[in-house]
């Protein structure tokens, strides 16, 4: 088994054609063994930034690096990469055996070590006695496996995800992200994830890098996105949250008439302060607010209220609210965990 | 990549074999041209290989070539193409040890350009039992063919592709003068079923019954005839215009003293009567030896125009007559 | 590996480099005239005249300084630059001594300077100045080196012909040319009719007609005026068609009704052969709508003579007419339909097999009829399919050279005036001036073409397998397509069955008495002939499917300066009209360098330029339709291109390849107009020998031949389908 090895993006910028400009001078460390993820809507240059790594795009300015050697021209066929792409792209015209065999038999390598190595990466998947099936015949989280044994059986330096759970139902999706997450940190393999899906993001990633209009927003760690977003961009892409204006002095944060001390190292004056939807109580006295809309969803509620720093969404936990109806006059207060603020 | 250049030189070893042979433009029919080869290698021990073209064809391929031939001798075609090679320098004259064996009238007529090798007359390839079937009369002279009986019934070649039919025009102007010759090839044009592109086509026409007269060189009629196509060969009362077979040694040859012998052979009766023995071919033979065979058209009793070769071989004054034919006879409708 | 990834990694080309270089020293530079394969020890390197030979010499210097680079510890980029730089010049060196010394090159300039192109290949990778491997940058230099060589420069030589008269330039002869009767003739004065009116009002009436339909569905004011014009334009063409007379309105009538028609039948038969419910329709019409392409044209346009002409078993037996209307427009366009609808429907038939059922079936679970799933769902996803298919046999109508020839009648054709202005008229510039309009007009159908299917994609092909089954056909829809089908069946075995028979009797329809003796004729004339035919044919065949699918991958997958002029430059032999072809070759290939004619090769080498634009359209339409991912994945999975192009495009696209590649050998089997010129003693081909014959009326011997041609080509098309079937969705694990 190799030693994963680190990734490097410094300055890449990929211009296609002369006006279109899908991703703008993009810096990233991707640490060996771990998993980053590229989260953005999709048209923001996530998977422009993949396919670089990959060698399938070619970086108009800028170094790519891997293992610490500069691969920014090198064809994509030289590289140790693999990647699992969102159609799977499976053979037609192999069964299960033949995919997963490709790169192995591409490699010359002798053919007990091609059974073997197959063999192994199919059991990986769960997908042990399968090799003579068509792809055809598999269902679609089947078929995703077999794509990422195929990916796996190469152990390649770095392992390239391309929105892998797309086409998967959602219960299904929840359970291959998982397995995905426990195969990577087992085997310890350097990945790149693209996804637009927040929750997978948060879910499986070591480190996720928010990507819009081919710039970086953010990189952190899920925890560090979810409370600390950079700005309104990653707040509202990373979970939902309510967007108030408010004032603060350096020791007291200010919505309306409600102020709560508050300690964040940003410059004093106008903010907006990101509240997170799970960090609002309902209360006797705080910030004054209207009832908008009210929706019970079982363990929680959701609710929307008018006040005058702007709308704030909610979801309360228990029991109790529901004789609360659109037009009832309330007072919420904020616990400090779910507040952050962001500069004007 | 190494798979691709491997095809590509592939290509090279297979075909780049190269031939050491007399190479023959051959422009009468197959049977006659491929009699040549083992007769004339019994002859003088010498290998021969032959392309038969037409000889427009044969001309058009021997000018684009011309400044690195492979082909040592045109053998036979119509005179008019090798007259335009001799005076292009395609090809070059070649005086054989023979030359006054050949029939005077044919060397006189043509000078020294090319080498006579046959000669052959045209007219009327006639399918008898279709005009019987239609109750029309078969006919004798060009001025019958002007009977509007005849619509749809006649055939000839497009001056614009044949040599053939340039001759047939060329013909009629000089029985008939340009004006009288153009208000019968109006006439005429009325009958017309069909103009074909080639000479030799016309024949056949009438031999399947297409038509019931094709106008075309009597020898490819007798050809037909023995083939089992049931037309006759009717020589025009007025009397009639012919053709010169060429034969030329290509400038430059490959093989140029190879070629002189195949030429030597080629005018001696032996060689020449094999045409009609065993090649299909009935044209009166150069040779005033070889004997002339009995399905031949008798040129004596043709009544041969005197075509003026020279005049009528000049390429402005064809284009001329071709170009006066195709704006002031070919349009009309019919 | 982890070695690939290495800055000073050794760079493959020094195998390539070395094999120059022992190319170089064992084989000489150049040859005497046109023996080949003769070692002639005067034209080894170090015997050459001195004054020049230096340039001999920088090709080997070139290969060992290739050598050298390509272990030197610098890194890659450089690297390829500095191996990029020797090949160019050791190629540019050798090519400067070929052309300034008038030398024919040898095999050993062959060979090393081939290698050399392959070393330069490795540069424009290894320095990314291409974005691929060396076998995708020495494809591209290839290929262009190619349609350089052997399309530009043969068209040059003949434009230089044309307008170059007895060393001057001059366009007094084009004008000429292009107001001749013969070309364009519209007022007739010998006729009552006023030609241009009746063409003016044709114009009008398609324009407002099409008007007229446009208001009637309240389409937009500035769609009206488009489609007006549109319909005008093609009322103008059938007007222009129908009254005027000379090569160019005739050509093109012939064009437009041939390739509307073919485009049809072939969709038609496309569809029926996928589709029906009737599995003998099937298996029959896989081998009889192909019967037409593996025949000479002019032996069933003779055929057709004998079915519809003035003796006609059909029309005079059958129907008791006596007419000789086949001879004209109407017996070119059936003989061309029927010899174009099997190109269509190869064409068509690849695209109708890969679509997806699963999206039929879904749009039929959406509620949808089935009529509207085919209109919706089946037909814009077959469009590009057809475009090609049309643009194929108008191409094809246009450059068509046997029909017009033998049921052309009174008329003039573009492509017969071709060669009738060089072979009957000696008029080199005329011949020339008829092929550039040829070349213009096809040009123009091209240009259009990529207009028009310019901005879609059509992905259906995707890594997803899909499973599901076929729509049905509509009953009636289907009753209908199967009377076509009937139709043309009978059709095609009627023909093909007067053949045959014409080949055991005397005489063709007039002497009926059955014989050996055409067989014994053919054997002794025509055999050798024949045998060396296929050996062509086959030869050529292959390297022209794959060159031609190489072309397609390169122009559709792959992204590079001049991709553009790679397709245009292929597709431009296609257009070509094969007389000119032939000729341009001769004057072209007949001395210097390049000296190649009067030799198998020459023949080859047309039969690859000719027969690979088929192959070309094939692999781009079926690539169309192959999701990209499945060769990134290739890709990703480490295989280099040429691999990926082997072990999935191959297999995936093997039904169009096959479909190329039996184009590609019928066609040299077949070939008539580009070869009258190129065929020498010692390299003679079959259709010459049995035009000869036809003309000669030979038919009976002619018949055979042709029959043995067709069977041994249906022999040889049934292997490949055989090998195609065995090559089915097995995996290769």
């Amino acid at each position: 088994m190799k030693t994963a090895a680190p990734v490097k993006l410094e300055n890449v910028t990929k211009r296609f054609g002369k006006d279109v400009t899908a991703v703008d001078n993009v810096n990233l460390d991707v640490k060996a063994g771990s998993l980053l993820t590229l989260l953005g809507p999709s048209g923001c240059g996530k998977t422009t930034i993949l396919r670089m790594i990959a060698g399938l795009e070619r970086a108009t300015e800028g170094k790519i690096f891997i293992d610490s050697n500069d691969v920014t021209k090198l064809p994509a066929n030289l590289r140790d990469v693999t990647m699992v792409f969102q159609s799977y792209a499976l053979f037609p015209h192999m069964n299960v055996f033949g995919n997963v065999a490709y790169g192995l038999e591409v490699a010359r390598r002798p053919k007990d070590q091609i059974i073997k190595e197959v063999d192994e990466a199919l059991a990986m998947v769960g997908l042990e006695g399968l090799g003579e099936r068509a792809t055809n015949a598999l269902s679609g989280g089947q078929q995703q496996r077999v794509a990422l044994a195929r990916a796996l059986v190469m152990h390649p330096q770095v392992l390239l995800f391309d929105e892998p759970l797309s086409n998967l139902d959602a219960k299904l999706r929840k359970y291959v992200r998982e397995e995905i997450r426990e195969l990577q940190q087992s085997l310890g393999i350097t990945t790149v994830y693209v996804t637009h899906d927040q929750e997978e993001a948060l879910a499986i990633s070591d480190v996720i890098v928010v990507v819009n209009k081919g710039k970086i927003e953010q990189i952190g760690s899920p925890f560090e996105l979810y409370t600390q977003p950079a700005n309104k961009f990653v707040a509202d892409f990373i979970g939902s949250a309510s967007f108030l204006k408010a004032k603060y002095d350096g020791e007291i944060l200010s919505l309306a008439d409600y102020k709560i001390p508050f300690k964040q190292d940003i410059r004093a004056g106008e903010v907006i302060a990101m509240i997170r939807p799970e960090a609002v109580i309902l209360s006797d006295d705080g910030l004054s607010v209207k009832v908008k809309t009210a929706a019970y969803l079982g363990s929680m509620t959701d609710f929307s209220f008018e006040s005058a720093v702007g709308e704030v969404i909610a979801n309360i936990t228990g029991e109790g609210f529901m004789d609360i109806k659109k037009g009832d006059d309330l007072h919420l207060q904020f616990k400090t965990a779910g507040i952050h603020l962001l500069e004007k | 990549m190494k798979r691709l250049i491997g095809l590509i030189i592939a290509i090279f070893f297979l075909g780049g074999a190269a031939s050491a042979q007399v190479s023959l433009l051959c422009s009468p029919g197959n049977e006659w041209c491929e009699q040549l080869g083992p007769h004339f290698k019994e002859a003088t021990g010498i290998d021969l290989d032959y392309v038969r073209m037409s000889s427009s064809e044969g001309l058009a391929r021997l000018r684009a070539e011309s400044s690195n031939p492979t082909f040592d001798v045109w053998f036979g075609g119509t005179g008019d193409p090798h007259l335009v090679a001799f005076n292009e320098g395609v090809t070059e004259f070649y005086k054989p040890s023979n030359w006054e064996e050949l029939l005077p009238g044919l060397r006189n007529s043509v000078g020294e350009t090319y080498i006579p090798l046959y000669t052959g007359a045209i007219g009327f390839v006639v399918n008898e039992g279709l005009l019987a079937e239609e109750g029309i009369d078969v006919p004798n002279c060009w001025a019958d063919l002007t009977d509007p009986q005849y619509k749809g019934l006649l055939a000839m070649p497009n001056p614009n592709t044949s040599g053939t039919s340039y001759t047939i025009i060329a013909t009629l102007i000089q029985i008939f003068g340009e004006d009288v010759a153009f208000d019968m090839l109006k006439d005429i044009h009325q009958n017309i079923a069909q103009y074909t592109k080639s000479g030799g086509a016309v024949g056949l026409l009438a031999g399947r019954g297409d038509v019931g007269v094709a106008i075309q060189f009597l020898h490819d009629g007798v050809k037909y005839t023995k083939q089992g196509f049931p037309v006759t060969n009717i020589a025009p009362c007025e009397g009639t215009g012919f053709e010169i077979g060429g034969l030329s040694l290509v400038n430059n040859a490959p093989h140029r003293d190879d070629a002189i012998a195949f030429i030597e052979w080629a005018l001696t009766p032996e060689a020449q009567k094999i045409a009609a023995e065993l090649g299909e071919s009935f044209q009166v033979q150069s040779n005033m030896n070889t004997p002339v065979p009995p399905e031949s058209p008798d040129l004596d009793s043709l009544n041969l125009i005197d075509y003026d070769f020279e005049h009528y071989g000049d390429p402005a004054v064809r284009n001329a007559i071709v170009d006066k034919w195709t704006n002031e006879v070919f349009p009309i409708p019919r | 590996m982890t070695d690939s990834l290495r800055q000073n990694r050794i760079s493959n080309a020094w195998m390539a480099a070395a094999m120059s270089a022992i190319a170089f020293l064992l084989l000489p530079f150049g040859r005497p005239n046109r023996a080949f394969l003769e070692i002639d020890n005067a034209l080894r390197p170090w015997n050459l005249d001195p004054s020049l030979s230096w340039l001999v010499w920088l090709v080997l210097l070139a290969a060992v300084s290739a050598i050298v680079i390509s272990f030197l510890p610098i890194n890659t980029v450089l690297k390829g630059n500095l191996l990029g730089l020797s090949g160019l010049l050791g190629l540019l060196a050798g090519v400067i001594w070929l052309v300034s010394t008038k030398t024919p090159f040898g095999m050993g300039a062959l060979i090393s300077m081939i290698l050399l192109i392959n070393v330069i290949g490795y540069g424009l990778s290894e320095s990314g100045r291409i974005q691929s491997d060396a076998f995708v940058a020495s494809s591209i230099i290839f290929v262009s080196l190619f349609i350089i060589l052997f399309i530009l420069y043969p068209l040059y030589t003949v434009l230089i012909n044309a307008i170059i008269v007895d060393g001057k330039f001059t366009l007094t002869k084009a004008i000429k040319v292009l107001t001749g009767q013969r070309f364009i003739y519209i007022n007739n004065p010998y006729t009552e009719r006023n030609e241009a009116m009746l063409i003016g009002i044709s114009s009008l009436i398609g324009g407002l007609a099409v008007a007229g339909y446009s208001i009637y569905n309240k389409l937009k004011v500035n769609k009206i005026v488009i489609f007006a014009l549109i319909g005008a334009a093609i009322g103008f063409v059938v007007g222009f068609s129908a009254f005027a007379r000379g090569a160019l309105p005739t050509s093109i009538g012939l064009a437009a009704i041939v390739a509307t028609t073919v485009t049809l039948l072939g969709l038609f038969l496309a569809i029926l052969g996928q589709r029906t419910r009737f599995g003998i329709i099937k298996k029959s019409l896989a081998s009889i709508s192909l019967l037409p392409i593996i025949t000479p044209p002019f032996v069933l346009a003779f055929a057709m003579i004998f079915l519809f002409g003035r003796q006609g078993m059909v029309t005079r037996e059958i129907f008791g007419l006596r007419t000789n209307e086949l001879f004209g427009l109407i017996g070119v366009a059936g003989a061309q339909i029927l010899a174009f609808t099997p190109i269509a429907y190869l064409v068509i038939r690849g695209s109708v097999a890969s679509l997806d059922p699963a999206l039929e079936e879904a749009s039929v679970t959406l509620g949808a009829g089935r009529w509207t799933t085919f209109r919706t769902i089946t037909w814009p996803l077959l469009r590009p399919a057809l475009a090609n298919a049309f643009l194929l046999t108008l191409i094809e109508s246009f450059a068509d050279f046997g029909n017009p020839l033998i049921l052309g009648g009174d008329r003039f054709y573009l492509s017969t005036e071709v060669f009738s202005a060089y072979s009957a008229r000696f008029d080199q510039n005329e011949a020339a001036v008829l092929g550039l309009v040829l070349l213009v007009i096809v040009l123009s159908i091209f240009f259009a073409q990529r207009r028009w299917l310019g901005g879609d994609s059509f992905v259906t092909v995707t890594g997803k397998p899909s499973s599901g089954k076929f729509v049905e056909l509509p009953r009636a829809f289907e009753g209908f397509l199967i009377i076509i089908f009937t139709i043309w069946t009978v059709l095609v075995l009627s023909l093909y069955g007067s053949i045959i028979y014409g080949s055991f009797v005397k005489i063709w329809g007039i002497n009926n008495t059955l014989t050996l003796q055409n067989y014994k004729d053919f054997m002794n004339q025509g055999w050798p002939v024949f045998l060396y035919t296929a050996k062509v044919a086959a030869i050529s065949a292959v390297p022209a499917a794959l060159l031609g699918f190489l072309i397609a991958y390169l122009v559709v997958r792959q992204k590079f300066w001049g991709r553009n002029f790679v397709e245009l430059g292929s597709m431009l032999s296609f257009a070509i009209p094969g007389t000119v072809m032939g000729i341009a070759y001769i004057l072209a290939f007949n001395n210097g360098p390049w000296l190649l004619t009067s030799s198998m090769v020459i023949l080859v080498l047309a039969f690859i330029f000719r027969n690979m634009p088929v192959a070309i359209r094939g692999g781009i339409a079926g690539l169309a339709q192959i999701d990209p991912s499945l060769e990134e994945a290739s890709t990703t999975l480490r295989a280099s291109s040429s691999t990926t192009l082997r072990r999935i495009l191959v297999p995936l696209l093997i039904v169009p390849l096959i479909g190329g590649l039996i184009f590609a050998f019928v066609r040299a089997m077949t070939a008539i107009s580009q070869v009258i010129f190129l065929i020498s003693s010692g390299n003679k081909l079959a259709t010459t020998l049995l035009l000869g014959w036809v003309e000669q009326g030979q038919l009976g011997r002619a018949s055979a031949m042709a029959t043995i041609m067709i069977f041994s080509m249906l022999a040889v098309i049934s292997l490949l389908m055989l090998l195609t079937r065995g090559r089915g969705s097995r995996g290769i694990g």
